[in-house]
């Protein structure tokens, strides 16, 4: 699953430096995270980073997006070979 | 909006359950409400405890806001190179926003465990706003009362509505 924000985001900003993905932007009201690019933290932490920095606990698991482990960590391989070589 | 009917929707069934609670059950609801709040942390590097601190105080100060969502601008404590680039990222996104100028109706809160530093960012974002460019805006300052009037000042040729919340 990738996460979601709920609409009880105050905008801090705390979670957008936190992902690893930079899945993380301000949206139209609040910040959103692409699922696209949501790989639930797997491949670079062992829980959900965003989830942990949260000060008001508004980031659940998006049940519009399952995806298993594997699947996740296929998404991380992915978005890594997609990276620009530094 | 939403928020606020859900809020309003709230605070009406706590009003109702009260008035038909004994003293006894009153004073139980008041000790597990107190259960639930986050205290000030005493480590000023604490910085999940204060995000959570700031933010608990943020949500009980947003009277007036019409906006669905407050922008909370938390400000790094400390001199270290990450806090430094974390506050230069932190002036230069609110120096876009005091030059844009905000819709009526939003709520800009700006916090941090550093109440001085707190109020160096904002009086330099603020610096040369355009007046009138914050009517109908509340800013709220999570700070010490040392540091009020500055803020105070600092905001005020913007027309926004200033709101103190000390820490
Ligand atoms: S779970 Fe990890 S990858 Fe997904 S948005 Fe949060 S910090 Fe980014
Ligand atoms: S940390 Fe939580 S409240 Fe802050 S911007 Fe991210 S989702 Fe919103």
């Amino acid at each position: 699953m990738s996460l979601k924000i709920l609409d009880t985001c105050v905008n801090c900003d705390v979670c957008e430096p936190a992902c690893p993905n930079k899945a993380i932007s301000l949206g139209e009201q609040f910040y959103v995270i692409d699922p696209a690019l949501c790989t639930e933290c797997v491949g670079h932490h062992d829980e959900p980073q965003c989830m942990v920095v949260c000060p008001v606990e508004c980031i659940i698991t998006d049940p519009e997006h399952i995806e298993s482990h594997d699947q996740l960590d296929l998404k991380y391989r992915q978005l890594m070979a997609m990276e620009p070589a530094a | 909006m939403r928020k606020f009917a859900l809020l309003a929707a709230v605070a009406l069934a706590a009003a109702l359950t009260l008035s038909a609670c004994s003293k006894h059950e009153d004073e139980q609801q008041a000790a597990s409400a107190q259960a639930a709040q986050v205290t000030r942390p005493a480590d000023k590097n604490d910085t999940e405890g204060w995000n959570k601190y700031l933010v608990q105080l943020l949500q009980k100060n947003l009277q007036g806001m019409s906006a669905s969502q407050p922008y909370a601008y938390l400000v790094t404590p400390g001199d270290t190179d990450e806090a430094k680039a974390q506050n230069d990222r932190q002036l230069s996104t609110v120096q876009d926003t005091v030059a844009r100028g905000v819709l009526p109706g939003n709520l800009l809160a700006f916090a941090g465990p550093d109440s001085a530093k707190t109020a160096d960012l904002v009086v330099t974002a603020f610096t040369g706003a355009k007046a009138g460019s914050f009517k109908d805006v509340i800013v709220l300052f999570i700070g010490d009362q040392a540091d009020q009037q500055r803020v105070e000042e600092a905001i005020k040729p913007t027309g926004a509505t200033f709101r103190f919340v000390q820490m």
